[in-house]
């Protein structure tokens, strides 16, 4: 597979991930109890720690997209409060995706795999210093995940730690993917340096 | 004040002529009271080994390692099984705990050594259990123990007596998240109490505790990492 094909992969495929999240978590809050758009946003980012500010346009939005397709209705209205509940369809939905594991197929197609794809295949570019520089970085991003996670309190913030683990594991990952980047290229050096002795 | 580690060009090399390995080149690194330090590194980089010359479990071949500012090279084996009881505790890299003893005996074991009174030492082991949560498996054998409580032994063994300087290499190594995380609390704890650790590791989520991170490859310190500057994370709920 050539670079250039590897990198086409990486930067097709938009996402549609957010939507489907924000659809979901609006039907999951509406499973608990019917509720009106501002109080849908207030809840939802409770729900995600914090981490997720959405706005009440997209909230409406979504709420009109989930009531053309039958998921949820809206209760008559006192003409002030707009009120949705879910319905049987909505109710059978949000089962369906909460019982399907979540699949990530699409390549990572983020800066940094680009970069360092680009750099193993330039030739001429120090491609062990570009993995050090983002081994630290991503080190030091870790350590201040770490330290709100050991000031968070571990009944009241479950939220938080959930979703910061997210984070420092996410990060983690990306380390990993550092390492055994580097171990692959020092044994590709070393079988050329073999070759050519 | 002297630092309780300091390493001035210390150097290791095994073998000679043709078949010389130099496991750590000359290096120059202080640790500071108080401070967790993580090492990272590929296999092979040198990390047991700079840990062993601190915890005078082997010699530097050039250059000096002081430990609260004693040069360790030069200390006699009666002077530095002395150094490995009262100053510096050591979890290795394979725990090993001794089969024969249970938890509360291996831990006390150093203390025992020291000549403590038996009663004290086994009264102060008991309190090193219980502060990594084991006091209730401290008459278990080690084979009656899952990993990670194992682990916790060989901590507590090494933190026991007051030991200022904790030695830990790749303690996380086969632990399962949480409780990799519940050793990374402890050695923090005892940092943030003003003593000292150096933890190996190849677990970046581990190393995230320390205070700096030293990045070790081929035998030599190429990098280091510490906190960013205090950053702004839009994670509202603990405010
Ligand atoms: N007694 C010895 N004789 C010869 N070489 C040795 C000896 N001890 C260690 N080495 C070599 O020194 C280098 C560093 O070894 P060290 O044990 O410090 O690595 P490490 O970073 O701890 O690796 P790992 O992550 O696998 O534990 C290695 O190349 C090793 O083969
Ligand atoms: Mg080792």
């Amino acid at each position: 597979m050539t670079l250039a094909y590897s990198v086409c992969i990486l930067l097709q495929s938009p996402f549609e991930e957010d939507t489907l999240s924000v659809k979901f978590g609006l039907l999951a809050l509406l499973a608990d109890a019917p509720a009106h758009g501002y109080e849908l946003k207030t809840a939802f980012e409770r729900r995600t720690g914090g981490s997720w500010a959405i706005n009440i346009g997209q909230v409406y939005t979504t709420l009109q997209r989930l009531e053309r397709d039958g998921l949820v209705t809206e209760l008559p209205s006192d003409g002030e409060r707009h009120d949705y509940r879910i319905t049987s369809a909505g109710t059978e939905a949000l089962g369906a995706w909460f019982s399907s594991p979540v699949v990530i197929e699409a390549p990572p197609r983020d800066e940094l795999t680009i970069k360092v794809l680009l750099a193993v295949a330039a030739g001429d570019v120090d491609v062990t210093e570009i993995l050090q520089r983002q081994r630290r970085a991503s080190i030091e991003q870790l350590q201040a995940y770490t330290r709100r996670k050991a000031q968070a309190d571990p009944d009241r913030d479950v939220a938080f730690l959930i979703l910061i683990d997210a984070l420092i594991f996410r990060t983690e990952a990306e380390i990993r993917w550092l390492d055994a980047s580097e171990a692959r290229i020092r044994s590709l050096s070393a079988r050329a340096g073999k070759a050519t002795s | 004040m002297t630092r309780p580690i300091e390493l001035e060009a210390a150097e290791r090399r095994f073998g000679s002529g043709h078949t010389q390995v130099v496991a750590l080149h000359p290096t120059t690194l202080g640790v500071e009271r108080g401070e967790l330090l993580a090492i990272m590194g590929p296999s092979g980089s040198g990390k047991t080994t700079l840990l062993s010359l601190v915890g005078g479990l082997d010699q530097a071949t050039g250059g000096r390692v002081l430990v609260e500012g004693k040069d360790v090279g030069r200390m006699s084996p009666s002077q530095l099984a002395l150094l490995r009881r009262r100053t510096v505790g050591y979890v290795f890299q394979d725990l090993n705990l001794l089969a024969g003893l249970t938890a509360r005996e291996n831990v006390s074991l150093p203390l025992e050594l020291d000549g403590a009174p038996l009663a004290a030492a086994q009264a102060q082991a008991a309190q090193a259990l219980e502060s990594v949560s084991l006091g209730h498996l401290a008459d278990r054998y080690p084979d009656d123990l899952s990993g990670g409580e194992q682990q916790r032994v060989a901590i507590a063994r090494a933190l026991v007596g007051g030991r200022g300087i904790v030695l830990a290499d790749e303690p996380t190594g086969a632990l399962d998240s949480m409780t990799g995380e519940s050793v990374m609390r402890l050695l923090r704890v005892h940092c943030d109490a003003g003593g000292t650790a150096v933890l190996v590791t190849h677990d970046a989520a581990h190393a995230a505790w320390a205070d700096r991170v030293v990045f070790l490859r081929d035998g030599r310190v190429v990098d280091e990492a510490r906190p960013a500057p205090t950053q702004e994370f839009s994670v509202g709920t603990t405010a």
